[in-house]
Formats: C-alpha cells, sequence, structure tokens
C-alpha cells in the first residue's frame, strides 16, 4: 500500500513520534480509511528507511490514542471510529449569508456599548511598534535560559502538595511574600504579604480596581498625557476620565484642587511620568497624599518603569509614604520577562485586602502554579535582580550612544533633551516641522518612533515623540540619526516651499 | 555644627547597625522640628567626621531618611530636610489614627453582601486532576522546545487578544472532531483562566435587572457571577432528561441568556435529552436569547459515545459555547475556550483587548503543540479509563459503607451525586466529613433558592483508590461513633 509519509522534522521530538505524528494526520485527512488495513511494518520500513522497533513504537503511540486497534493474526487496522468522533460532522459553519432570515442578535448593554466603543478605539489607536513592546525591553536580554531551568523544576510530581494551594485568588503565599520583601527593599513599601495580590493580566489590575471602586459617571483625575491602555480600561466602565496636567513635578495637585469635584480615584506614574519621564518631586507626593486623606480619593500609583534609572534621583514610592491607607501600588514583571510571563501585581491599602481578595475571585479565581513557583526562586535567590542590573547596565550605554546621536545631528531641530522613561527618550520637534514630514522620514531611515498623540485624552501635541533606546544597536544608531535629518531637512524643505 | 546641637550618641552594644542609630536619631530630630523643613544637613563626610563612624555609614544613614521621605538629596546641592514632612500635615488627624472608610461600587456592594451573608468566598476547595497523573515528562519537554530567547515566533508576536493563532487552530480542530462543535479559530477565543468569559458576557448583554434563566440547582459560581453584575436569576427546574424547558414558557419576560449544562448537568449529572434540546433552541430562536452551553466536563463518559454539543445543533446561531482544559490539566495550564456567534466576534474582541490583551506565549505554543501532537486525546483517554475504575469503586465502597436512598444513575463527570436516607443527621455528616477528609461537599451552594437536604457531592477523579477508601472508613467510623 502506498502512502505519502512526511516526517517532519522537528529536533525535540523523538523519530517515533514524528511518524505517529504523520500517520495521525494521514487518518485524519482520510487517507488512510477507517477500519482499513494500516500499511506493513515491513513496507514503511522500506520506504521510510525506519528500524522496526521504531515503527512498532509509532504503532503503540497510536494504539493508545485510539486511532488504530490490532486484531491478533490479521494486523493493525485504523479504528473503524475514531476517538470523539460522532458520527455525523458537524453542519455546514454559519455565517451571516446562511443564517435564517428571522435571525436578530441580541442587542448590546449599556455598558455593553460603552466597552465596545473604548475597546474599538484601542485597538486603532495601537501602533506596533516593536521596540516599544515586551515592555520596552529588548527581547536578547530576556534571561530564559533562567527562567526555562526554573519551570522545568517545578514542572514535577513533588510539586503535589503547591496544587492545593492554587486556590487562593490572591497567589501562592510564597510568592507574595517574595513580592512583599522585594517591594520593601527596592520600593521601602512595608505592607507585607497579606496585602499583596497576583495577576494574570495585567489589565486586570485596574479593571478590578475600577469595578470595586467606581460607578458609571464616578470622576477619575487621570495624568494627561498619560498611558492610553490604562486609561481606555477605566473609561470602558463608563467613568469620567478627567484629564491633569502634568509638570516637571510629576502631576498638578493644584489643577486637581481646582476641578468642580473632587475625584474618587487618581491615576498617576511616579516614577517615571508616561510618556514624559518626570519624576514626581517629594513635596508633590506629600501634597498629593494630603489631598487624597483629605477628599477621601484612592491614588493607583503605576510603578511600571521603576527598574531603571539613570543618575536620577531614587525616591521613595508614594506607597512607602502613604500613612492614609489611600494608596493601590501596581507593578509587574515585564522588564525582565515580558516573553514568558504575565504576571504581575497589586499591593492593596489595608481597606482594601479582603474586597480585593473576593473581587479577585470573580474575575481570576486561579493563577498559573508552575510560573508562579518560577517567579518565586526568580526573586529569591537574586535573579530578578541581577538581570535588571545587567539590563540597566546595556539600556544605560544605548541611552547614552542614542543621545550623543541626536545631540549631533538634530540639534537645531529639537527643543533640548529632557529625561523620558526608563527605556525611551522624548522629542519635542521645533515647530516648523510637521508630524506627517517627521514620520515619513523616520520610516525612510529606518529611526524608530511614536507620536505621543494616543497618550492625550484631550488636545493632543503636535511634534512630540517617543523614541525608544532598548533596541538601539550601538554601531548604527549614528548613521539611522544622521539618514533622518537629512531626510527630514529634505522633506521640510520641499513642504516648505509648497507652502 | 547642628550635629553638636543634636546629641547624637551612639551605642554600640545595642546592635542597631549604626547607620539606622543615626537615621532614628535625624529622623526624631526632625519630627521634633529641632532641624527646619528645608534646612540644608550636614555633608556625609561631616556627620561621619563628628560621630567618628565611616563615610559609607553616614551614607547609608542618609539614604535611609531619604527612602523614608524627611529628606531629599539633590545633585550639587547637598541634602535638604523635605519641606514636607510624612504625617505632618495639620488638617490630618495623627498617623494611627487614620481610618479609611470605602465607599464601594454597585458591584463591590453586591459581592460585600453576598460575602456578609456567607454565600460567597474568595477561596474555594480545589478540584481538579492530581498532578502526578499528568504528563509531567511531555510537559516538560514542550516547555524547554518553546522556552528560549528570542525565538522567532516571540519576537514577531502581536498579541491577540482572542489568543495564539496556532493553538486556536488546534482547539477549535479539536472541538469540531470531539464535540461536534461549529467553529472556526476566528469565533474562539482564548482566555488565561474560566472566570472572565461569564464576566464578560454579563456585562456585554446585560443591563442590571435584566433576566439570565439558570438550572435549579446549576453552578454557583456561574450564578454569582451573574448577581454581580446585576442580573436577576429565573430557576428553572431540572429533571432526569435535563432543563425542564417548558418552565421557561412559564416566564413573564423572557430571559435574555440562558445558562445550562447539557451534556452533564452540575450537580445531577442528567443529560440533556435530545428532544429537550430541540426545544430549548426553538425557544432561543423564537425569544431572540442567547444560550450559554457551558462544556465543562464532557470530556468524561463513562458508557459510550457522547452527545454531540447543543451548540453543534443550533441552526439558528444562537449559542455560546464554553468549554476548558481545567479538568483535564489543571496544575499546568488552566486556558479556558469560548465559542461566540457571529454578532459577537467584534464586540468581545474590543472587549478582551481590554482586560486580556495576552496570554503567556510559552504556555499557549506548548498547548497547541499538546494538542496536534496528540497528547491531549491521550491524556484524556487515559484519565476516563482511570477515572471510571475509580467510579466504580466508589460505588462499590459506597454500597457497603452507606445507606443511601439516591445515587445519580448518569455515568459521566468526576463527581457523584449521593443523597442519604433521612435517618442520618446532617450536623454529624459534616463533623465527620471534616475529621475524615472526605471529598464529599453538600450541594447546598448549587441552590438559589431551598436546597436539598442530605445531598452530597463525591469528587472521585481526582483521588487514589485506596486514599478514597481509607478516607470512607474514617468517615463511616466518625459517623458511627
Amino acid at each position: 500500500m502506498a502512502i505519502a509519509i512526511y516526517l517532519e522534522y522537528k529536533s525535540n521530538v523523538a523519530l517515533y513520534r514524528r511518524l505517529s505524528d504523520a500517520l495521525r494526520k494521514a487518518i485524519m485527512e482520510g487517507r488512510l480509511k477507517l477500519g482499513e488495513p494500516m500499511p506493513s511494518i515491513r513496507e514503511l520500513s522500506d520506504t521510510l528507511k525506519l528500524s522496526r522497533s521504531t515503527i512498532l513504537k509509532a504503532y503503540e503511540d497510536l494504539k493508545t490514542q485510539g486511532l488504530v486497534v490490532a486484531h491478533s493474526g490479521s494486523g493493525t487496522f485504523v479504528a473503524s471510529t475514531l476517538p470523539g468522533d460522532l458520527g455525523e460532522l458537524a453542519p455546514a459553519f454559519l455565517s451571516a449569508a446562511n443564517r435564517p432570515v428571522s435571525f436578530k442578535p441580541l442587542p448590546l448593554s449599556d455598558r455593553g456599548r460603552t466597552i465596545f466603543a473604548v475597546g474599538k478605539r484601542q485597538a486603532t489607536e495601537h501602533v506596533h511598534v516593536p521596540a516599544l513592546e515586551y515592555g520596552g525591553t529588548p527581547i536578547e536580554l530576556s534571561p530564559m535560559r533562567d527562567w526555562k531551568t526554573l519551570m522545568i523544576k517545578h514542572c514535577d510530581v513533588s510539586r503535589e502538595e503547591q496544587v492545593a494551594e492554587m486556590i487562593d485568588p490572591l497567589g501562592l503565599e510564597k510568592l507574595r511574600e517574595a513580592i512583599a520583601a522585594y517591594v520593601l527593599r527596592r520600593r521601602s513599601i512595608s505592607s507585607g504579604p497579606q496585602n499583596v495580590c497576583i495577576f494574570g493580566s495585567k489589565q486586570l489590575r485596574l479593571e478590578l480596581i475600577g469595578r470595586l471602586l467606581l460607578n458609571p459617571d464616578d470622576i477619575v483625575a487621570y495624568e494627561e498625557p498619560g498611558y492610553p491602555e490604562n486609561r481606555n480600561t477605566l473609561e470602558s466602565m463608563g467613568v469620567k476620565i478627567t484629564p491633569v496636567a502634568v509638570d516637571t513635578e510629576g502631576l498638578s495637585v493644584a489643577a486637581l484642587r481646582r476641578l468642580p469635584k473632587p475625584p474618587k480615584l487618581i491615576y498617576v506614574s511616579p516614577s517615571h511620568q508616561d510618556p514624559l519621564g518626570h519624576v514626581m518631586s517629594m513635596p508633590r507626593r506629600h501634597e498629593l497624599l494630603e489631598y487624597a486623606a483629605a477628599t477621601g480619593a484612592f491614588i493607583v500609583e503605576d510603578d511600571f518603569d521603576n527598574e531603571f534609572r539613570y543618575g536620577r534621583p531614587i525616591l521613595p514610592s508614594i506607597k512607602a509614604l502613604d500613612q492614609y491607607d489611600c494608596v493601590i501600588y501596581m507593578a509587574s514583571f515585564w522588564k525582565v520577562l515580558y516573553q514568558s510571563l504575565r504576571l504581575s501585581f497589586v499591593v492593596f491599602p489595608d481597606c482594601l485586602v479582603n474586597i480585593g481578595a473576593l473581587g479577585k475571585s470573580y474575575l481570576e479565581r486561579h493563577l498559573p502554579l508552575l510560573e508562579q513557583l518560577a517567579l518565586i526562586d526568580f526573586i529569591n535567590d537574586g535573579y530578578l535582580e541581577k538581570h535588571l542590573k545587567q539590563t540597566q547596565r546595556v539600556l544605560a550605554f544605548r541611552r547614552q550612544s542614542l543621545i550623543l546621536a541626536i545631540t549631533r545631528y538634530l540639534k537645531d531641530m529639537v527643543e533640548p533633551l529632557t529625561d523620558g522613561g526608563g527605556t525611551h527618550l522624548i522629542l519635542n520637534f521645533q515647530a516648523n516641522f510637521f508630524d506627517s514630514a517627521i514620520e515619513q522620514a523616520a520610516q525612510q531611515s529606518g529611526f524608530n518612533l511614536m507620536s505621543t498623540k494616543p497618550y492625550y485624552a484631550s488636545a493632543t501635541k503636535n511634534g512630540q515623540y517617543i523614541v525608544p533606546f532598548a533596541s538601539v544597536d550601538q554601531n548604527s544608531i549614528d548613521n539611522v540619526v544622521k539618514t533622518f535629518a537629512l531626510a527630514l531637512q529634505k522633506q521640510s524643505g520641499r513642504s516648505n516651499d509648497a507652502n | 555644627m547642628l550635629i553638636d546641637r543634636l546629641d547624637l550618641a551612639l551605642d554600640p552594644t545595642s546592635g542597631v547597625p549604626a547607620s539606622r542609630q543615626v537615621a532614628e536619631a535625624l529622623k526624631e530630630a526632625i519630627i521634633e522640628k529641632l532641624v527646619s523643613p528645608g534646612v540644608i544637613l550636614p555633608s556625609v563626610r561631616d556627620i561621619a567626621k563628628a560621630l567618628d563612624i565611616s563615610r559609607s555609614t553616614a551614607a547609608r544613614a542618609i539614604d535611609e531618611l531619604s527612602a523614608q521621605g524627611y529628606v531629599v538629596t539633590e545633585m550639587g546641592s547637598g541634602t535638604r530636610v523635605c519641606p514636607h514632612l510624612p504625617g505632618q500635615s495639620e488638617e490630618l488627624p495623627p498617623r494611627d489614627k487614620v481610618h479609611k472608610t470605602v465607599h464601594l461600587s454597585q458591584f463591590g456592594n453586591r459581592l460585600k453582601e453576598r460575602f456578609d451573608a456567607g454565600l460567597v468566598t474568595a477561596k474555594t476547595a480545589y478540584v481538579g486532576p492530581l498532578l502526578r497523573e499528568l504528563p509531567l515528562s511531555t510537559w516538560r519537554e514542550l516547555l524547554v522546545r518553546h522556552c528560549h530567547a528570542a525565538s522567532k515566533e516571540e519576537s514577531q508576536y502581536v498579541p491577540e487578544p482572542f489568543g495564539y493563532q496556532p493553538l486556536r487552530e488546534a482547539y477549535a480542530s479539536y472541538l469540531t472532531r470531539a464535540r461536534a462543535v461549529k467553529v472556526s479559530q476566528d469565533r474562539l477565543i482564548t482566555f488565561a483562566s474560566r472566570n472572565l468569559r461569564l464576566d464578560l458576557l454579563a456585562r456585554l448583554l446585560l443591563n442590571d435587572g435584566d433576566l439570565v434563566a439558570m438550572e435549579e440547582p446549576g453552578f454557583s459560581a456561574a450564578r454569582e457571577q451573574f448577581l454581580a453584575n446585576g442580573a436577576q436569576i429565573a430557576q428553572i427546574g431540572v429533571d432526569n432528561q435535563g432543563l425542564i424547558v417548558e418552565q421557561l414558557h412559564e416566564l413573564k419576560t423572557a430571559p435574555r441568556l440562558i445558562y445550562v449544562t447539557p451534556s452533564h448537568q452540575a450537580p445531577t449529572g442528567a443529560v440533556m435529552s435530545m428532544n429537550r434540546r430541540k426545544q430549548l433552541l426553538e425557544y432561543a430562536a423564537k425569544n431572540q436569547a442567547y444560550i450559554i452551553e457551558d462544556d465543562y466536563d464532557s470530556e468524561f463518559r463513562y458508557d459510550g459515545r457522547p452527545l454531540p454539543s447543543l451548540q453543534g445543533m443550533d441552526t439558528n446561531d444562537r449559542t455560546i459555547y464554553l468549554s476548558c482544559l481545567w479538568n483535564a490539566m489543571a496544575p499546568v495550564s488552566r486556558i479556558g475556550f469560548m465559542v461566540v456567534p457571529d454578532p459577537l466576534v467584534e464586540p468581545l474582541t474590543a472587549a478582551k483587548g481590554l482586560v486580556e490583551r495576552d496570554v503567556s506565549l510559552v504556555e499557549q505554543a506548548a498547548l497547541a503543540d499538546f494538542i496536534n501532537e496528540g497528547h491531549l486525546e491521550k491524556l484524556i483517554r487515559k484519565q476516563r479509563s482511570r477515572y471510571a475504575v475509580r467510579r466504580q469503586n466508589l460505588l462499590s465502597l459506597l454500597a457497603k459503607a452507606l445507606d443511601t436512598a439516591y445515587i445519580a444513575p448518569e455515568s459521566a463527570g468526576l463527581s457523584l451525586l449521593v443523597r442519604l436516607n433521612n435517618h442520618y443527621e446532617a450536623a454529624k455528616i459534616e463533623q465527620a466529613i471534616a475529621s475524615s477528609q472526605l471529598p464529599m461537599t453538600s450541594t447546598r451552594s448549587y441552590y438559589a433558592g431551598d436546597a436539598r437536604d442530605l445531598e452530597f457531592i463525591l469528587a472521585f477523579a481526582a483521588i487514589e483508590e485506596s486514599d478514597l477508601a481509607q478516607r470512607l472508613e474514617l468517615f463511616t467510623a466518625a459517623l458511627n461513633a
């Protein structure tokens, strides 16, 4: 019996498995018919040049999958019914075209329409800039080797006892202890493990906070400009987002005081304001805390970017200064582990611990076990800090070479550089350069930049760009910026002529 | 000099590090206003010299104060006492008296009410497969395959709200084959865990006060999700053919959603009959309602073929189908899936992107291979035969140990519904369960209305035969004591 078998090359898969996969495929595709005999062992070993024992092993594998049956004396046959086969194929897939005339979709709820509108807008405004993904850190610095070792170590029967601990929606106790110690060490937060809550998706953190605290039409004060994704998550709940200006000391509390009605929630990124990079000053931190305490508002401190500093002062987190039990602190491990780990966490104020755990169980009751176990070791055994240090060293170097190139070629085209975030700089182009020209020149020269427009909820700013330096190549950046400068001059000259 | 005024005496015998002592003394001086806000502190060198300590010790002390917010260090201009001290604002009560009152949202308040009434808890017991009965070496192999730095798929991967495409393709083909679900990968959504699925549906489709029809008894977790989002529940009875569809017709207003578990009704175990399925589909089409089919453990049937999914029979595209791998492989992957009708694809793309744009790529890629290479079906087969034996074993043990009034005859799932004869005392049984750790729980939480006395669920699957026998023995001993 002639049967075309293609053994896919997969380096990590045993030969017999590759054969059984191929045969399985042939059965599924109907090339080997139900109830018919399988090719004989000799036939296969001749055509594929495989040993008898490999083929026997493959057949054994197919047998355990229920795809073939052996009849003693007469050989091996394809099963007459495949496992899970229901005797009938699913009817044709429904599309709008062949749907009955009477069909009316269920209308969305009121909040459903808001969610849909905000989500759709987010999908369109989200620009995929590879250099800005992965939490902004270069993928080649990701400690995958260490991570793999830890994951493999914990994928083991001896972890049976920990399985029962998966029931805590806050996360494994040991992991929360490790994180509590970590934020105490690095961010002076002394809340303790009972206040720590682990999340499997970083967006769920604000989703939970917002759902527990905000009703539609409640006011949320949000940094302007500010990180669009989190603003969208809040906005999708129907709350009123009130943009509050940011100056070089961070969110303007004076502007907060001018609001006609105090907000219920205030969202800030004090370590490096996202995207402008300002570090919130110490007096401002106290002022903000006092404002929140006096008005009863909660502060969400998004510490997404505290890891990398380049000679700037280290200030304690707002959470560490909080005596009013009003700061909700959030952070993640994206800077080092984005590739394989989506875990992030919140440190609740005492007053939200119980309701936080309960609410969490509605949105995400269970967290991945292996990742949590691996992360405990990753934090406690010093991998995390080691990798942060290594990454910071590389980033500082790349940042320097980008700054150098910008000073060399763009000095007259941009306003003086101010610090951006931990992985990017902010460029403000002179008013005579149009955004279209800047973007075109960037594309031509391969210079990575992204307009800050999505970061603004109200009036956007022309000529303001985020330039990531995490993936900058020291050898070519000088040339890239040079080409960009030339292209921009040429572009602008042309459009000025046209005007 | 300032330092001399502060009267800093270090106590070398106290065991407290010198830097901490210096920091504490300075902090006290700042709080007591011996040093005014805004004043520049002596330099590290001066402090070190004055106190006869090393410079690094003095620097550590300053760092500590800075971290606590009492001083700020500015490049070039030295260290100042913070103009704004922590907890020193006059309008505010002193530090330890602050008591934050929390004003919860409606959602938050509903949760709190249910919690205060003892109807929900944050933690519930683990019911899922044993780790040692999973193909861990295969999973390790897959982790190794996908856990490596800067692989091509990783660096080019743009997060998709519906999940990693190869995984969606693999699971879609599995569902078509194994469950006769009408599905293509663009209608299949991957979720990191199970809960978000119903939460998203409730928010997208229900206004406050909208009606959701549910089986009574039925899954409490599902009921709580709907209630938390402001829905009203219509309790529809269940008999040995599943949901009693006639009762739907008696409702004054038609529900917007009908939540059912037709393959294996939770907790009674009833399989919805063909007739009822047709009636239900007809009802949904006529009343413009959506059916939510939770196919949570259809993999585990012990007698013959499973019935095809309800969704696969639906020619009106009114069924939302839920499936997940929890019961098969919880400790290594808890990914949940949802197949939605065409009109919901767009709204769910938007909504999912807002709450969970990303699920671990390693896990998704590993799972895709796990399915494509036949490991999933192999695992389920193995579990099925293992659990069938355990179920049989439990039945014979039960016959000897307890006087049961009724054992659900349907041969499916990971647990067994048992009713005891009423000469048993409920309180005594609870005690015996607690002392023997028998995986037996009252079905109370499954009922929105009055619960049935002496009705229990026995989870037999994820416990070895000898272990179960032992616990049952302890249980009967405790009961008869």
